[in-house]
């Protein structure tokens, strides 16, 4: 029998990321979740769930496996690959974790494998958040309250560029669009191109007025297989759509809930489904795949288009909630093959397994 | 006449007190720390002579820190689990299409409860932890109390014949006998080996006892049949009388008057048996059978084997009275609480139970809130009777309190102390929020005092602040930030603070920091923010000028120069420009000549730059040059010349 049911484990930290450890072939069994606002003491830690019997299915609660103790709130994590993890604190400080020793179950830990201490900082002394970083072979970016992004090799563990004053007000998230794009968001609703090729790092592109409101965006997203749309999530739930080949908003979406949108996720082997969280405590499944209730247009044999054509992104979308709203924000979430996990102010990381793709 | 009132009283042992001249002062610090230290008051004639006597006894300054249970990382689950299935009860009570069960949400407050002990054990499994033995064994007796409320008020019985219920209480709460039997029953090498059980586990008989006090008595057959005499004749007869001992369910169809009727004669053959002496070779047995037949002599026997007086009330009204009515209990309950007890010294658990016992809602409420898990219990509790309408929304409450609401009054309790908590704020504020008008004002004031110390948490408590509406949180901490970045000069962080607060004076302020830089370097700081102002330019005049100002810059820049013209016009007739920054404006003027000769302005419009420039010159000589910049008064000729120049081409 399919188990839809969700899982609640509270950890006793505020929950700020929650990132499955990537597998190839089978469900991961790993995870790590990185607390916030808790005054000294902020850890990284590393959960293991334990597979039942040989079935598939997972046993929660998870166990602990491993923490490290953070320098201040986790702002992002993000897995180089299926042993690698990069973490962001609102310290300035940027760590490579190495997960170690996976297929002996009891000794597993995490290895700090670099660090990057005052990546970001008000002059000399003043350390500044990192607020967040962004991964693409091997390549890593990370921005900061200090206005700067920086580009640090991962081959050499070394700062490979800066870029400073990128933006007048606060940096909020960062994406790469290829190799050698990055796109940045502030809080003033501003999306700004950099391209690293370029000798002197100048904007390529600058976007502006994403809604009348100036909301800041919160978070971005990349659809997986079709690079060049970008998904935004901005300070009121509403979704933006851009097309980044004529850098435009092709539409925006509403989540019909007016706090903010934390963070967005495509299924990573589906990308029909998109995922969303909110400050509202909602977690959200937007599908655009077809449904096999609504009539079956002949002329709309390929999908690949769906988010270009607006007029099917206004009737053919259909959004569910993918578990029991909460009263606290829910931070973070990650979905990896049909399990999800997602992690909540009140402590808690709630795990759900068997999704509806 | 408010009167005050006393929460708790605490003495703090610290020599520098004990002195008549030595007052305590107190002060607040932060949110819930308490600054006490030793003042010597020295009388006003006597000053002027002891001044020299420099008193130089040390004295403690003595920090009072609340620490609460709740605050533990173990226990914190059970602040936030509780906290969502409070939100759902309050969601689920304004919605009249579900149905509110009392019961079902006061099993899911005790089942959190359990969950909580429950991690508490595993973390502390070997009881070395002297503070965790003590959560836990708080925590017990705050589930073993709630099930009592639970069983005697939320439950519903027909006929109120309630010692079914109660044994299902005392069951779940004793298990140690039901426990032990199991392991006795499960031990199978006695059975195979002749070996004495009663012999192998010296527990057994004092198992028998326990058992037969919950009113288990298919288990205590099931013990005998393992004794080893159990095919002599008492024990044949002890098996017989437990298994043909009536039960009473309210369901099975049996009327009270029948069922007691069947239940005495049980009893009285029982009797029979006692007395014919059938059991007087085994003295445990003979025991037994002197409980089961409710001899009044056997209370010393029941009271040995009953931990607490619970289980003795309990135990008794098996044999004695097992169709009790609810409104029966409360004469058995201080019978056997005085009987259980030498001497009368009640502990706060008991009086807890006796005024449930009592059906005194109210008190009992009243005194869970002294129960040491900062208002817990009292808090959820309270709420759960008051929206079942358990108890009267308002029972006697001094008046020393605005809202004469207690479960108000507990929830704003409870939410401020969570309020408090680096970390736990946000279920505070579940609380508050559901306290009508007080809590909000509560919220508004408590907000504003969190720490804004990271940017994610300052975004948070917007969140919350601007999601009810609190404006003045909004703005105060959009202020604090604005003027927290400002000193870092970091402009454009300040104004997205002005812009996020809508904070026109802020903005005022920010707007002529930019434009004196403008007229300084002749550039504008922060480009990407000044072309996409927004709504900031409709509630902030400077920012309109700076917003019109930019966009005439613009048309210059892209010689538009006719639109540019009447622009320029506009923003001198609108007098909207601030007055340092007049003559950097009618500088401009001069942009206006090129070799085209092209006539931009009407006759009018030129003696209107002439007025302003007149005026200027005015305001200019009346702060004789304070403010503004040397080499700009230099320029005064030179528009001066401009301005002939425009006339000369208009007139052509």
């Amino acid at each position: 029998m399919q188990n839809s049911s969700t899982y609640a484990e509270f950890i006793g930290r505020k929950v700020n990321k929650v990132r499955w450890k990537p597998e190839d072939l089978m469900a991961s069994t790993m995870f790590v979740t990185g607390s916030w606002d808790n005054e000294n003491d902020n850890v990284l830690e590393l959960w293991g769930l334990t597979s039942g019997n040989g079935n598939s299915a997972i046993d929660f609660p998870p166990k602990l496996l491993d923490s490290k103790e953070q320098n201040g709130d986790v702002t992002q994590i993000k897995f180089l690959d299926n042993k690698f993890v990069a973490v962001s604190t609102d310290s300035g400080t940027v760590k490579l974790y190495r997960i170690i020793g996976e297929n002996e179950a009891p000794t597993v830990h995490l290895e700090e494998v670099t660090s990057w201490e005052n990546l970001h900082s008000y002059g000399k002394k003043n350390k500044c958040a990192c607020t967040d970083l962004a991964v693409c072979n091997y390549l890593l970016a990370t921005i900061g309250a200090d206005h700067k992004l920086n580009i640090i090799s991962l081959n050499t563990k070394q700062v490979h560029q800066v870029v400073e004053e990128i933006s007048s007000s606060l940096l909020t998230c960062v994406c790469f669009l290829t190799d050698t794009q990055v796109l940045c968001c502030n809080s003033l609703s501003q999306m700004k191109l950099w391209d690293l090729r370029v000798n002197k790092s100048d904007i390529t592109a600058d976007i502006n007025n994403f809604s009348q409101n100036q909301m800041a965006i919160g978070c971005i997203a990349q659809h997986p297989s079709q690079k060049h749309l970008i998904f935004t999530g901005s300070e009121e739930g509403d979704v933006g759509v851009w097309d980044m080949r004529t850098n435009s908003l092709l539409t925006t979406m509403s989540s019909g809930d007016p706090s903010s949108i934390t963070e967005l996720a495509f299924h990573p082997l589906e990308p029909d489904h998109l995922f969303s969280c909110s400050s509202g405590g909602k977690l959200l499944q937007w599908s655009s795949k077809k449904s096999y209730l609504c009539q079956i247009d002949p002329g709309d044999l390929e999908y690949s288009n769906f988010w270009i054509n607006t007029d099917k992104v206004k009737t053919k979308l259909t959004v569910n909630t993918v578990m029991q709203p909460i009263c606290d924000p829910i931070n973070s979430l990650d979905i990896q093959k049909q399990q999800l996990i997602c992690g909540a102010d009140d402590e808690a990381v709630y795990f759900k397994q068997n999704l509806n793709l | 006449m408010k009167k005050t009132l006393i929460y708790e009283t605490l003495t703090i042992p610290d020599p520098s007190f004990n002195d008549d001249q030595v007052k305590m002062i107190g002060t607040w610090h932060g949110m819930n720390n308490i600054c006490a230290f030793p003042t010597k008051i020295s009388r006003k004639t006597t000053s002027k002579t002891s001044v020299k006597n420099v008193d130089n006894t040390e004295r403690n300054i003595i920090l009072l820190k609340h620490k609460s249970m709740l605050f533990d990382p173990k226990v914190r689950q059970l602040v936030n689990e509780s906290s969502s299935l409070f939100q759902e009860l309050q969601i689920n009570v304004e919605d009249q299409n579900k149905s509110t069960d009392a019961l079902y949400y006061s099993r899911k407050y005790r089942a959190i409860l359990s969950t909580c002990i429950i991690a508490i054990e595993r973390h502390n499994k070997d009881k070395l932890d002297e503070i965790y033995n003590q959560y836990e064994l708080l925590l017990r007796n705050l589930e073993l109390i709630w099930h009592l409320c639970e069983v005697l008020y939320l439950v519903t019985v027909p006929g109120d014949t309630i010692l079914n219920n109660l044994l299902d209480w005392i069951k779940i709460h004793y298990e140690k006998a039901e426990n032990q039997a199991s392991m006795i029953i499960d031990d199978k090498t006695a059975y195979f080996t002749d070996e004495c059980v009663e012999d192998k586990f010296p527990f057994y008989w004092d198992t028998i006892f326990g058992l037969v006090l919950q009113g288990n008595t298919d288990l205590v057959r099931a013990l005998l049949f393992n004794h080893s005499q159990s095919k002599t004749e008492p024990f044949i007869q002890a098996m017989k009388i437990f298994k043909s001992m009536p039960t009473y369910s309210i369901y099975g169809g049996l009327p009270i008057a029948e069922y007691t009727s069947r239940f005495k004669g049980w009893q009285s053959n029982a009797k029979n048996k006692l007395e014919c002496g059938i059991f007087l070779n085994d003295p445990n047995l003979q025991d037994l059978m002197k409980i089961i037949c409710g001899e009044p002599d056997c209370t010393n026997l029941i009271r040995k084997h009953c931990s607490t007086w619970f289980e003795y009330l309990v135990a008794q009204l098996i044999y004695t009275d097992p169709t009790v009515k609810k409104h029966n209990l409360s004469l058995y309950a201080h019978r056997s609480v005085t009987n259980y007890y030498k001497e009368s010294e009640y502990n706060h658990m008991d009086t807890l139970a006796l005024d449930l016992f009592d059906g005194d809602l109210e008190a009992f409420v009243k005194k869970l809130k002294s129960y040491p898990d900062s208002g817990w219990s009292s808090t959820h509790l309270t709420n759960l009777l008051h929206l079942c309408d358990k108890i009267e929304p308002e029972f006697g409450i001094s008046d020393a309190t605005k809202n004469s609401n207690p479960n108000e009054q507990y929830l704003l309790d409870y939410g401020t102390f969570l309020m408090t908590h680096h970390s736990l704020w946000q279920a505070g504020i579940t609380y508050l929020d559901n306290c009508s008008d007080v809590g909000k004002e509560y919220l508004s004031v408590l907000l504003s005092k969190l720490g804004i110390t990271s940017h994610l948490r300052t975004t948070k408590i917007l969140h919350y602040a601007t999601s009810r509406r609190l404006h003045n949180v909004v703005s105060s901490i959009c202020k604090v930030k604005g003027m927290l970045s400002l000193q870092k000069s970091r402009l454009g962080e300040a104004l997205f603070w002005a812009i996020r607060g809508q904070d026109s004076a802020f903005a005022t302020r920010l707007g002529d920091i930019f434009l004196k830089e403008f007229v300084s370097s002749g550039q504008f700081s922060c480009p990407d923010i000044l072309e996409n102002l927004g709504s900031i330019v409709l509630t902030c005049d400077r920012f309109m000028f700076i917003g019109k100002y930019l966009e005439f810059m613009k048309l210059v820049k892209q010689s538009k120069l006719s639109e540019a013209s009447s622009l320029y016009i506009d923003l001198l007739r609108s007098n909207i420009c601030p007055k340092y920054f007049r003559l950097r404006l009618l500088l401009d003027v001069l942009m206006f000549i090129d070799d085209t000769n092209e006539c931009y302005f009407k006759t009018s419009e030129v003696a209107l730059v002439t007025m302003r420039l007149d005026d200027a010159i005015v305001e200019y000589e009346e702060i004789n040059g304070e403010c503004t910049d040397e080499c700009l008064s230099d320029q005064i000729c030179n528009i001066r010349r401009g301005i002939v120049k425009l006339l000369s081409i208009s007139f052509r």
